[in-house]
């Protein structure tokens, strides 16, 4: 026989929320209903019933000393009071919990059948045996507060997944992982490998750099005919002295100072000794080249050669000028024939002059006698001689001789005189020409004459005419002798002085390579102090703390989730055939008739967490779909009813009631009378009480409960008196 | 046998043009072939295995227990230890050992982990420093830097230059 369970028998509530004056409420003992509109205390009585057995309200808001969320803040003396009295067969408990107004400590009184009387931490332990379950297990076994239907009807999943935890007790676990805050440690650990990765990337970066440069300066070491192995400051300082050593001797052998370089230490110094060597090298080129007598041979032999060549163009300038009057008198003859010719010209010029003025006179009186015949043309005789005449045939005459024989010997004269003036003309032209030959080749001549002064003037020696040339030439062949000697001698000091300057070239190269080496153990120095001392060493420290810390907090996790993972198993599987008959009988859904609840694990901020599949399927075809995705608000709610019914039915507690706080939110009709159906089943075994403020559910309860086995309230609110409660 | 030791930056980068050159597939090969030559001149016989696990044994002449290396480059966070990798170290007759190289790090080395200790999967190189340790009678980390100078410019040039080049050094045994 089943064990008599603990009921509600009545409570008083005063100051309590929403109630302000006294209120007491008999609670039958089948089922009970609190009917009101929204708004009315109907949350605050049935929160009065958990506050007053458990001390704390599931979904209290955050409170402060402004904000009590429990004490009626209109309440006289500002005290919070609730009264239940619970019976079990002849038992009978009383529990008075009272809160102050802004305290979180609460009173609690535990008054037994005997009249015995428990109080403080004792009457919470004795509170615990006598109820048989925790204040997370009162929500799964009794209590179905709205908020727990409300979030299973959110589309998110996470809202979904944690009202489910709740339903299912494992809201604290899952407060516990979410309080497990890995994300912080897991980024904290990723900015130190960061700050690590750009040190890295640094040091990498110079590293590379620095090996690009060596690399280039190893080859140029090579290519001067060292070897890799030898690239050492030892070797360096080797070099530096025979550097040294070279320009020392150079000094002494060409009678300079030698300049006071010391030996180098360090790698820096090697290149120090490298710089003046190289300026110690430019300072004996210079004075050699100041001391040389290259410039002065050279200057001579470039003279010479130049007055040679001077020479030499003047001689020959003038001998042609005089081939060209030679040329000229032999092409045109000598000026003796030029003057014979030309007295002849003028000569026959002048005689053809007076063949011409004869003619012409001649012409004028054949043109006289013409002038007479024509204006007199019956003359008969002639004017001048009176011989006699015909006119006409005299004219005839006259004009025929006329336009005969005077003009051909007219045209002749004129031809003569015209090449008798020319020949003299050609003959003036050519007296011309040869003078300006003459006078050129006195110019050449002349200017010989003083280019050969000016040069003996240099060489005093130098004669005049052919023999110059063998002179000069002679002298020109001493200077090239003279300078090659100079030439030869500084070519041997340029040999010695490349000699020292090969050495400086394969100490600077050699220098270089040193040097990268050097900086790069500056490098790893520099690191290894940061790593030592400074702040890599801190963040490997760091790093390893934070790597520890991520490890424990994940085994924690781990763990914890473990349990959450095993338990909610546990209440699905223990439920699972009751919350698929509630879920069918509440629900009557047309097709989708049964409902599957899985659990599986999901990765939430790097913590796996509960996450839970609520599926529907078709008995006819086995046919499934998830049940947010086709289940409408109303039929969530059924669901979300059903596990609520199925786990309060499964659990094992010693609370002979269970309360439902407006469980028909969104239901349509037929799902209202089929949950008053489903409620009023349970009477046989538990005291329901309902809160709703659903007329129609009201009418459905009260019919499928019985009128004799229900005992109704209506609840009112006023500002000044808080909730006030009628019996309907 | 040590003669020229580059400093760590020279050695980061001169294994960094190695990774960028060889992608890390075949940066892992090569480091493969250069730490078995270590082995090689400090007077290690040195069989490197063609069925690729464990990647070679070194082996002092006239002794009988040796080292059975499997070499790994671990250049990303996580180092992926094969089960078929440890049970060939493992199941060999010589010391298993799991050879890593901490690279990209500020400090280039070797790890030489005893693989007794070792479970197969991903290990945070991070961690790795936790294992027992396996301590080789030769100072690896410097000889390693030689080799690497010496024969970083073969290992750039090609596979075979670098075999080459390796084989073409006498070897000590």
């Amino acid at each position: 026989m089943a064990e008599e369970k603990l009921r509600l028998h009545h409570i008083e509530i005063e100051g309590f929320r929403g109630v302000n004056r006294a209120l007491r409420l008999d609670f039958g003992d089948r089922g009970s209903l609190i009917c009101a509109p929204n708004g009315q205390g109907k949350t605050s009585v049935l929160g009065a019933i958990e506050w007053c057995l458990f001390g704390e309200l599931a979904y209290q808001m955050k409170e402060n000393t402004t904000n009590d969320e429990v004490v009626n803040m209109h309440h006289p003396t500002g005290e919070s009071v609730v009264r239940l009295t619970l019976r079990r067969e002849s038992e009978e408990f009383v529990i008075e919990r009272t809160r102050r107004v802004g305290r979180r400590e609460t009173t609690l009184r535990v008054t037994t059948t005997q009249g015995e009387v428990v109080e403080g931490s004792d009457a919470d332990s004795f509170l615990f045996r006598l109820l048989g379950l925790t204040f997370d297990d009162f929500y799964r076994a009794s209590f179905l507060h709205q908020e727990s239907v409300r979030g299973l009807l959110v589309d998110e999943p996470r809202v979904r997944n944690e009202a489910l935890d709740r339903l299912f007790g494992l809201d604290k676990l899952r407060d516990i992982l979410a309080s497990i805050q890995i994300r912080p440690v897991t980024e904290a650990i990723d900015d130190i490998r960061g700050k690590q990765t750009r040190v890295y990337d640094k040091l990498s970066g110079a590293s590379q750099q620095l090996e690009v440069q060596r690399h280039r300066h190893l080859q140029e070491a090579l290519a001067v005919g060292l070897s890799e192995r030898n690239l050492t400051l030892d070797a360096g300082r080797a070099l530096a002295r025979e550097a040294l050593q070279g320009i020392s001797d150079f000094s002494a052998r060409n009678g300079m100072a030698a300049p006071e370089i010391s030996d180098p230490e360090t790698v820096d110094e090697l290149e120090r000794v490298a710089r003046r060597v190289k300026d110690a090298i430019r300072e004996s080129r210079l004075n050699a080249a100041n001391q040389s007598t290259v410039s002065a041979a050279s200057g001579r032999l470039v003279d010479v050669e130049a007055m040679q060549g001077t020479l030499q163009g003047a001689a020959t300038v003038a001998a042609l000028a005089a081939a060209a009057v030679e040329r000229h008198i032999q092409a045109s003859g000598s000026d003796e024939e030029l003057r014979q010719r030309k007295a002849e010209l003028a000569s026959k010029r002048e005689e053809v002059r007076r063949a011409i003025g004869a003619q012409e006179m001649t012409t004028r009186l054949l043109g006289d006698a013409m002038s007479l015949v024509r204006e007199d043309p019956g003359m008969k005789s002639c004017p001048v001689c009176n011989q006699e005449v015909v006119a006409s045939t005299l004219f005839d005459l006259l004009e025929t001789r006329m336009s005969g024989v005077q003009r051909t010997e007219h045209e002749r004269l004129i031809f003569d005189l015209e090449r008798a003036t020319n020949g003299l003309d050609s003959l003036g032209r050519v007296e011309k020409e040869r003078s300006s030959l003459r006078e050129a080749s006195a110019r050449a001549q002349s200017e010989y004459e003083r280019i050969v002064q000016d040069a003996q003037r240099t060489l005093p020696g130098l004669p005049v005419g052919s023999e110059a040339s063998d002179f000069l030439q002679a002298e020109v062949n001493a200077a090239r002798i003279e300078l090659e000697q100079i030439k030869a001698a500084y070519l041997n000091r340029e040999q010695e002085l490349d000699a020292v300057d090969q050495a400086v070239d394969r100490l600077r190269a050699l220098q270089k390579v040193v040097k990268d080496d050097e900086d790069s153990a500056g490098l790893e120095a520099k690191v290894s102090a940061q790593s030592q001392d400074g702040e890599e060493n801190v963040l490997s420290e760091e790093l390893n703390r934070l790597a520890s810390l991520q490890e424990s907090l994940e085994a924690i996790a781990r763990a914890v989730q473990g349990v959450a993972r095993i338990r909610a198993h546990e209440a699905i599987d223990s439920s699972r055939a009751t919350t698929a008959e509630y879920y069918r009988l509440l629900c009557n859904h047309p097709y989708f008739d049964r409902l599957r609840i899985d659990a599986q694990e999901k990765m939430l901020a790097g913590i796996a967490k509960n996450s839970y599949v609520i599926r529907v399927f078709s008995s006819s075809d086995g046919k499934a779909t998830l049940a947010s995705s086709r289940l409408s608000t109303a039929q969530m709610n059924c669901v979300a009813l059903s596990i609520y019914l199925g786990l309060s039915s499964v659990l094992t507690h010693n609370l002979g009631f269970v309360i439902l706080d407006d469980p028909s939110q969104n239901l349509d009709t037929s799902h209202k009378a089929s949950l008053a159906g489903v409620l009023s089943g349970l009477l046989s075994g538990l005291q329901v009480i309902v809160s709703t403020q659903d007329l129609e559910l009201e009418g459905f309860l009260k019919e499928r409960f019985g009128k004799d086995q229900v005992t109704t309230y209506r609840l009112a609110w006023t500002a000044k008196e808080g909730t006030s409660a009628s019996a309907a | 046998m040590t003669t020229y030791t580059p400093t760590s930056s020279r050695c980061i980068a001169l294994l960094d043009a190695l990774l960028e050159d060889h992608g890390p597939q075949g940066f892992g090969r090569v480091m493969q072939k250069l730490l078995a030559h270590c082995f090689r001149r400090h007077e290690y016989w040195v069989m490197n295995n063609p069925i690729g696990v464990p990647d070679f044994v070194a082996v002092r002449p006239g002794k009988v227990q040796g080292y059975a290396v499997e070499v790994k480059t671990a250049t990303g966070r996580k180092l992926q230890l094969k089960e078929r990798e440890l049970k060939a170290v493992r199941m060999s007759d010589h010391y298993p050992v799991v050879a890593v190289l901490i690279f990209p790090d500020l400090n280039p080395r070797w790890l030489c982990i005893d693989a007794h200790g070792l479970q197969p999967g991903a290990l945070d190189t991070r961690s790795l420093v936790r294992y027992q340790r396996v301590t080789i009678d030769f100072d690896l980390d410097s000889e390693f830097r030689a080799v690497l100078a010496e024969f970083h410019e073969a290992a750039m040039t090609s596979s075979y230059a670098l075999d080459h080049a390796l084989h073409s050094e006498a070897p000590t045994v």
